[in-house]
């Protein structure tokens, strides 16, 4: 049993940082309509760069952290601009290989100038402490409290600002949205940029729990569209719920079967939900056109 | 006239093709022999993406397990030509079992389940160390192709069998596409409701669709492991899916020569770039990015717009 409790709290913990990628990922889907494949890679370089400040500035790891995620967040802004929202207007099998291509750049400069070598951030909230049977540490109530806050306040932001409210009328019809003179072209870079910060905090959160190889991005994204699948495109909620989700039921099948195995669950999941119920798991599902 | 230029020009590049391996080095023919099942593979998606309008986001799963089929029928000392038959009968069946499945769901669910289904079998072949050997790979044993081609060396083998391929693929999809069921492929990609509202079941023929890519893109992977000997689960990436989105793109979707003109033009940079060293990849990157976006009706679309728009003005003045 204890066992149990405590891959439930591991879960818990893994489960919040997909919501977090899944969340910024959703946000992009669901307001620019569009499968933004270096989501990932936004992840991936915000562990990255918090690991180079550490390592060549001596920075201590919290000022790592906010310096990095405004580093993603200029690097997001810049791909924004340059790259999806000009791609926006394309067809969207274009627009999802352009931002494909953001990825490949981003991943190799990465393997350029890291090496393939995994990497370790350390953080000073390694304190472990424990709770009933269940050992934890301080980093992983950190992730877990940030990733319910930031979850949150984007929720809020999306659903009850005058912000959130131009972002859903541009995703429901573009054309009408700038007639009544909403400047589409910023709220798609505001969008962009938001789901380009939510995964550098997730990035920089779980870089002090696992090790960091370039590769990561990837691995975590495609689990995250079947998790904004699972949830439905576009819903906060629903990618909380589904990250949430994922994350329990990778670490308790640890249990039962061997960790190289947990990988395929979410896609076990994905296409057994789709099977019975094709509209997702929260939510009606949108005219999502691809 | 033109029409039989047009022929003359055919045929020649054809011999061309084929008096290659007696031409030139081994390496210029490994390039070649790439160009060949990357050509294939493109048509598989052109298929798919550009004639029946159907988004996949799985196909490097029909490639790897392709590729897998293949090594293992091979290292079993099968003729070349039955381990690529019994690849495109496992292509075909998991086409038509993902399809049955799936293709009903939204356009959006479709492209992450295939995705899906894609990333599951990389995990298994990545597990399945007794059968796949795992991350180390698969390494194929050169066998005989079969047929008549048992007298030349190996790699001119898988590159004759390989022209004559590609060349029954792109016959085969061209009379499909002038075909009555070609035709009712279209007519989904353009207006599924319509298509239905007419009484074609759109369901059905996007599986059949599906599943005919599937035995096609198997054969490139099977061609593939034939030819490089050797089987990674990298195969079934999804940088591998992205690579036939691409060629698609690069030709012009939707075009009979598009893939030619895809696999070309990919190859062809890819090796292009292999002298810049590690920059390879950053430099793909930008140029992908580039050509997706300036270009995005492709080659062969954009050439098209092109010569419209000269006798367009031809005909004002």
């Amino acid at each position: 049993m204890d066992i149990v409790l405590q891959q439930a709290a591991n879960g818990l913990v893994l489960g919040m940082s997909y919501a977090l990628v899944a969340t910024g990922l959703t946000l992009v889907f669901g307001v620019l309509r569009m499968m933004n494949l270096s989501h990932g890679e936004l992840y991936m370089l915000g562990a990255y760069i918090l690991s180079a400040l550490m390592q060549y500035l001596g920075l201590p790891y919290v000022v790592g952290c906010v310096l990095s995620v405004l580093l993603v967040a200029l690097i997001g802004y810049f791909f924004g601009m340059t790259v999806v929202q000009p791609a926006s207007h394309l067809e969207p099998i274009n627009a999802m290989l352009a931002t494909f291509g953001v990825s490949t750049l981003l991943s190799n400069l990465v393997l350029l100038i890291f090496k393939a070598t995994p990497r370790m951030v350390s953080s000073p909230f390694q304190v472990v402490f424990q709770i009933g049977p269940v050992f934890l540490t301080i980093q992983k109530l950190i992730v877990v409290g940030m990733g319910l806050l930031l979850n949150l306040g984007v929720y809020l932001v999306i659903h009850h600002t005058t912000f959130g409210k131009m972002i859903w009328a541009i995703s429901e019809q573009r054309t009408a949205a700038e007639i009544v003179g909403i400047d589409t072209k910023r709220m798609h870079n505001l969008a962009f940029t938001m789901g380009a910060v939510l995964a550098a905090i997730s990035g920089v959160l779980v870089s002090a729990l696992y090790s960091l190889a370039p590769n990561m991005g990837s691995g975590i994204m495609t689990k995250c569209f079947a998790i904004v699948v699972l949830g439905g495109l576009g819903s906060i909620p629903g990618a909380i719920i589904g990250g949430l989700l994922l994350g329990l039921a990778e670490s308790l099948f640890t249990i039962i079967i061997p960790s190289q195995w947990t990988p395929a669950i979410a896609f076990v999941l994905l296409i057994v939900l789709l099977i019975l119920k094709p509209e997702g798991l929260i939510g009606k599902s949108k005219g999502v056109k691809l | 006239m033109k029409r039989t230029w047009t022929r003359i020009t055919i045929a020649v590049a054809l011999v061309l093709v084929v008096a290659f391996p007696f031409l030139t080095n081994a390496y210029i023919l490994g390039i070649a022999q790439a160009m060949l099942l990357y050509f294939i593979y493109a048509m598989a998606m052109n298929l798919l993406m550009g004639y029946t309008g159907i988004r996949s986001f799985g196909q490097a799963g029909f490639w790897g397990v392709g590729a897998y089929v293949t090594g293992l029928m091979m290292n079993m000392h099968q003729y070349g030509i039955l381990s690529l038959l019994g690849a495109m009968i496992i292509g075909a069946v998991l086409g038509l079992a993902v399809g049955m499945l799936s293709l009903r769901l939204q356009s959006v669910y479709f492209f992450i389940t295939t995705l899906g289904v894609s990333e599951m079998l990389r995990v298994i072949a990545i597990n399945w160390m007794p059968v796949t050997r795992g991350p180390m790979g698969l390494m194929v044993q050169p066998t005989s192709m079969g047929l008549f081609l048992g007298r030349f060396e190996y790699q001119t083998q898988v590159y004759l069998l390989s022209v004559l391929l590609a060349v029954l693929c792109f016959l085969g999809l061209r009379t499909l596409m002038r075909s009555h069921t070609g035709k009712i492929l279209m007519s989904i990609r353009d207006s599924e409701p319509l298509a239905d509202s007419v009484g074609v079941n759109p369901t059905a023929y996007k599986v059949f669709a599906f599943a005919t890519a599937g035995a096609i893109t198997a054969l490139s992977g099977g061609l593939n492991a034939m030819a490089y000997r050797i089987v990674v689960p990298d195969f079934l990436s999804m940088q591998y899916t992205t690579i036939g989105l691409l060629m698609v793109l690069i030709g012009g979707s939707g075009e009979l020569w598009g893939p030619l003109f895809g696999a070309l033009i990919y190859v062809g940079f890819n090796e292009g770039l292999r002298s810049i060293g590690e920059f390879r990849l950053v430099i793909f990157a930008l140029i992908m990015i580039l050509v997706v976006m300036l270009f995005p009706k492709g080659l062969i679309g954009t050439l098209k717009q092109q010569t419209n728009k000269i006798k367009q003005r031809k005909q004002q003045t």
